[in-house]
């Protein structure tokens, strides 16, 4: 296999990968706002308080 | 002692009162604002620091008073109970005292150290008006400073108030009392009671506070107290004094209302002495403009006007740079094909990268003219406006003019749209509303629109693009009136709306509104499409055929034909191949994908890859005749929203709403496309 041929895999399943978690991401925390997946933003749900 | 130099400071003031604007000057952030009320739905905060100190500060949603007569204002209450913040700062608009220092008694009854920020001072010295807010701060026992929260001034003085409150050496600080005569001996009395056994007592709010929301009845504080041992022993006391209350006040009036009164009248009485009314030429200014913007009939056609302007400018306008990128992403692509060795990682940086990233990136232009214009509405209040004219027409369809506001969103993204319906009081209007969001066509939509009406409706692009959005406006609204005629009959709380004064938006605010969301669309072609468009090119370009066959038959044999082809039988009626198939897959994910997608299918391996050259094919393909490019184009603007509105609609109502909302949005778009294709087709 050549180099290129190897970046081109790389990126390939690296793309796959992120595609997956973005999903899963996506329909737990569908603004990436709250604190189930950003501690640093104190974004309290209402249902939380 | 590095704890010590902190301080939590938490902002509360009614809705519209610029909180958020203040907020983004002192931490540096840009969270959304508006002129009108409830843009904040949620509790934001961020950390800065000022003179040492590490300021924690929370961004809450407007509220107009703490009684927990609204969700917003049970939200703030219960934030304040659980969070206990070191300094409450009060933001007060300025030019509207009365009614606005209503909230700040209910704060002082609390017993909160506080700083009241009069916000929007400008407009209340343009009006002519004067205030001796030194005079004000010591009737009430708050320090209270002018600010003008758009361009920060007083900003600094209110930061070093705020630490010399926090650190007890403003000597302006007291606690009053607001009540007399038979409220105050009534409060006083159910205060002693409960002070005796003060342990018992929540922590969060002082015993007076409890005691007076005892005695006004509110049921949120009553069940907070209800587990306390001496319980029964203090609710005798309450009836007594409410009975005792009662007799007194006599019949006319409720306790309530009566402890409601002594507040505003303790306002009244305070801004007699410290307040003095000037010529309020804002108001008449703003009065004029209403008389044609909320006209029963000119309304609605500014209205239309003001919607055909911004479609109009983000296409016609938007074209000219729109060319620019295209031309610098086919130069980018012809660079990279000269430069790589052929095989995969050519293909995959070429026909995958440039041609998916690169067919949504060049919109950039055209989303930030519409986003322009969003924030300008917004900004000067002719959105509030647009409410109120709509609050007829929405009467009509069994909502009122609150849901508005989330629709008009949803133009922009219809994910903050369905959480912005928490601003609805009732539960069933904040259904039907987030159940219609989906039809409110998003930005994401717009590329779609542009390359298809741009390559088969090019001489007539304005009228089809706003035919495109008031389809979607008539879906919704037809959709209201059957779930309001067969799921809701009626409709649980009246509707008031507050029309803010107008306000001219300064550039700084309105350029970085634009800049905050367009930046977003940005991030999402960084993280999503950028990802997107190589999974889909990858399924396009396995398995690998023969080195004779052409690249269409490339595609149509790859994993995404495939899957494009097992679609086809429900696109067919629509007069849609496999490819617009995949593209509607695709961009159930996200729908700027579908134009990444259809910039991989119909690159057809050539070496220019720009948008441009991507309408070029698929008017030469064949796929499309006007009926079916139509057909696309509606099926786009109603089906299934996305992944992150499905999910969003599902955390704000429920899986089953969630759920479906999917499946109608997507039978109504194939139905109406359906309709639409065979109407067309009898033309053509």
């Amino acid at each position: 296999m050549e180099w290129h041929e190897v970046v081109a895999w790389v990126i390939i399943a690296a793309a796959f990968i992120v595609a997956v978690v973005w999903c899963i991401k996506r329909i737990i925390c569908p603004t990436s706002r709250c604190e189930h997946c950003d501690k640093k933003c104190a974004f309290k749900r209402k249902s939380d308080i | 002692m590095v704890s010590e130099k902190v301080i939590h400071i938490a902002i509360v003031g009614n809705p519209n009162s610029g909180k958020t604007s203040l907020y983004n000057h002192i931490t540096g952030k840009h969270e959304h604002t508006g002129n009108y009320g409830g843009t904040t739905v949620e509790a934001q905060t961020s950390t800065c620091h000022y003179k040492g100190y590490e300021l924690h500060i929370t961004d809450l949603p407007g509220a107009n008073a703490l009684s927990g007569a609204t969700r917003e204002e049970l939200y703030v209450r219960r934030y304040l109970a659980k969070q206990t913040p070191d300094i409450v700062l009060n933001v007060v608009c300025a030019s509207n005292l009365e009614h606005n220092l209503y909230i700040t008694t209910e704060l002082i009854d609390i017993g909160y150290r506080m700083v009241v920020a009069l916000n929007m001072y400008d407009e209340l010295q343009h009006n002519g008006s004067t205030l001796d807010h030194d005079m004000l701060g010591k009737m009430m026992g708050v320090p209270m400073f002018p600010v003008v929260g758009s361009s920060g001034k007083g900003i600094e003085v209110l930061l070093d108030t705020i630490i010399a409150v926090h650190e007890k050496r403003d000597e302006r600080v007291r606690h009053i009392h607001i009540y007399q005569g038979i409220v105050e001996e009534s409060v006083m009395a159910l205060n002693r009671q409960m002070k005796k056994h003060r342990e018992e007592l929540p922590k969060c709010f002082s015993p007076r506070y409890l005691a007076m929301k005892m005695l006004e009845g509110d049921e949120d504080i009553i069940a907070m107290l209800a587990d306390c041992p001496h319980f029964t022993e203090w609710q005798r006391t309450c009836e007594k004094e409410r009975a005792h209350m009662q007799s007194d006040l006599g019949a006319d009036e409720d306790i309530k209302t009566a402890m409601a009164n002594q507040k505003r009248g303790f306002i009244a009485g305070a801004l007699l002495e410290t307040f003095t009314p000037g010529q309020p030429r804002i108001e008449n200014m703003s009065n004029a403009i209403d008389a044609i913007v909320t006209h029963r009939i000119f309304g609605y056609i500014v209205f239309i006007f003001v919607m055909w302007l911004m479609f109009y400018c983000t296409f016609n306008l938007g074209a000219y740079p729109q060319e620019w990128f295209e031309q610098g992403i086919a130069l980018l692509g012809n660079k990279f094909e000269q430069w790589l060795p052929d095989g995969i990682f050519k293909d995959l940086i070429c026909d995958g990268i440039i041609g998916g990233v690169g067919s949504v990136i060049v919109f950039l232009p055209n989303i930030m003219i519409l986003y322009l214009f969003i924030s300008f509405m917004e900004d000067s209040g002719y959105l509030a406006r647009a409410t109120f004219v709509m609050d007829k027409l929405m009467h009509k369809i069994g909502l009122h003019g609150k849901s508005f506001i989330p629709l008009v969103m949803g133009f922009g993204c219809n994910v903050p749209a369905v959480m912005s319906t928490r601003i609805i009081e009732s539960r069933s209007s904040r259904l039907i509303t987030t159940f219609i969001i989906p039809f409110m066509s998003c930005s994401a939509r717009l590329p779609v629109y542009i390359v298809l009406i741009g390559t088969f409706f090019a001489d007539y692009s304005s009228l089809v693009m706003l035919g495109l959005y008031l389809l979607g406006i008539l879906v919704a609204m037809l959709t209201a009136v059957l779930m309001r005629k067969f799921m809701f009959k009626r409709d649980e709380t009246p509707f008031v709306m507050e029309l803010p004064p107008y306000r001219i938006p300064t550039l700084k605010a309105t350029l970085s509104h634009m800049w905050a969301r367009s930046a977003q669309y940005l991030r999402n072609i960084a993280l999503v499409v950028f990802f997107a468009s190589i999974v889909v090119w990858t399924l396009s370009y396995f398995p690998r055929q023969q080195e004779s066959e052409s690249a269409a038959q490339q595609y149509e044999q790859s994993y995404i034909g495939r899957i494009g082809h097992l679609c086809e039988p429900v696109f067919e009626p629509l007069g849609l191949n496999w490819k617009a198939s995949v593209s509607l897959i695709s961009g159930t994910a996200a729908k700027e994908l579908m134009v990444s997608t259809l910039g991989v299918i119909y690159s057809n391996n050539s070496d220019n890859n720009s948008p441009a050259q991507l309408k070029e094919n698929m008017a030469k393909s064949g796929d499309f005749t006007t009926p079916s490019a139509l057909a696309l184009l509606v099926f786009t603007l109603l089906y299934f929203p996305c992944v992150g509105t499905i999910a969003a609609i599902g955390s704000e109502s429920g899986w089953k709403w969630a759920v479906g909302s999917a499946l109608y949005n997507t039978l109504v778009a194939w139905v109406v496309a359906f309709v639409v294709y065979n109407i067309t087709q009898l033309f053509m």
